[in-house]
């Protein structure tokens, strides 16, 4: 008879942990970029000019929580995917100077604190504080951005802020100053995540 | 258009034109085949900063001058024969051509290589193309044959001065001189 009551009670244990796993499982959510709705952007500065490029290839993942709020964001970029519109110009970033992708095949942003501006049913601004690892380096940066839902499995995130080259060592020896090709580097991004619950 | 009078000279501002854009050329071609072999760094980005400069200015004159010479009145041309008047009346065609070509070529490759840029640091360049891979390819392989012909046809063209100035002795290069 004891033995009995054990066993229910073993057993009542055990499916009520299966079952706030479960639980937990299709209310905190994951979500993956969508390589053919997402753009990630750059403008850099020539003679204060401004010349475009973007990467190609790139990832986004983030993790909400039950009450679909941000909790975290990861992004991989593909530094050799970048492309400034110009053959030249690609291999020309490409080199230890600049990118150096060749020891540095990538750009990984982790996010250590999401910060929540403004957040209503479907909307929401975020501060995504966290390191970006570039070329090597590690950096604190702040990445301001909006989360739009676009139907229940499918949002948009999108944002834009500035990054000053020198302090990735982008752009070094007779490149360092300023003066023609611009410190500040824009970076624009437009992602389109999609629910990726199993 | 331009009237053949029978004036002993070039009026002074063709005479301008003509010197400033013999002398902007001189700067131009050297300074394009230096530019073009120096790797990549802020030295050959100015350098082409430069050549596209000096380019463009030569478009400017060389419109100016198309102008001029199409509304004045210019002197007859010193030929002996019909066939040497033929020929000069095409080779200077063909330089004004060029003198057109490249440029226009030039500022395609600019354009189509997606390099913006501030002529003499100061104006900026509109784009007349897109950033295009094979339209950047084929207005180099214009402005390659351009600047090769204009060559040519510079050697033909000073040739011919000297010719007329010490062999035959007339006055067609002390006509285009001050």
């Amino acid at each position: 008879m004891l033995l009995m009551k054990m066993r229910e009670k073993c057993l009542a244990i055990l499916m009520a942990l299966f079952g706030t796993l479960i639980y937990q499982s299709v209310l905190a959510d994951s979500w993956q970029s969508s390589a053919l709705s997402s753009d990630l952007e750059f403008i850099a500065s020539y003679q204060g000019l401004p010349i475009n490029g973007r990467f190609n290839r790139f990832s986004v993942a983030a993790n909400t929580d039950q009450a679909t709020q941000l909790t975290q964001l990861d992004v991989r970029v593909f530094i050799s995917s970048a492309d400034m519109g110009s053959s030249e110009i690609n291999q020309a970033i490409q080199t230890t100077d600049w990118f150096n992708s060749g020891d540095f095949s990538e750009a990984i942003f982790t996010s250590q604190h999401l910060e929540t501006v403004s957040r209503t049913e479907n909307n929401a601004e975020y501060i995504a504080h966290g390191e970006l690892q570039l070329k090597g380096l590690k950096n604190s940066i702040a990445v301001p951005l909006s989360w739009k839902n676009n139907g229940s499995d499918q949002v948009v995130i999108a944002g834009e802020l500035t990054l000053d080259r020198s302090d990735f060592g982008i752009g070094i020896g007779d490149w360092a100053s300023g003066e023609q090709i611009g410190l500040a580097v824009r970076v624009s991004f437009a992602v389109q995540l999609d629910r990726t619950n199993e | 258009m331009a009237k053949k009078g029978d004036l002993d000279e070039w009026s002074w501002l063709s005479k301008l034109f003509h010197w400033v854009t013999a002398g902007l050329i001189f700067i131009q071609i050297p300074l394009g085949f230096y530019a073009k072999d120096l790797k990549l760094s802020p030295l050959k980005i100015d350098m082409f900063i430069w050549h596209k400069s000096i380019g463009m200015l030569i478009l400017l004159v060389v419109i100016m001058r198309l102008l001029w010479r199409i509304r004045s009145t210019i002197p007859l041309p010193i030929a002996a024969t019909a066939i040497e008047k033929a020929l000069a009346t095409a080779a200077h065609a063909v330089l004004y051509g060029l003198m057109l070509a490249l440029p226009l070529s030039g500022w395609l490759i600019s354009s189509a290589a997606n390099f913006p840029v501030k002529l003499f640091w100061l104006i900026p360049l509109p784009a007349i193309s897109g950033p295009d891979e094979s339209v950047k390819l084929l207005a180099t392989e214009i402005h390659i044959a351009c600047v090769i012909s204009l060559i040519c046809i510079l050697i033909v063209h000073i040739g011919a001065a000297l010719r007329h100035h010490i062999l035959l002795k007339d006055d067609a290069l002390k006509r285009m001189w001050f």
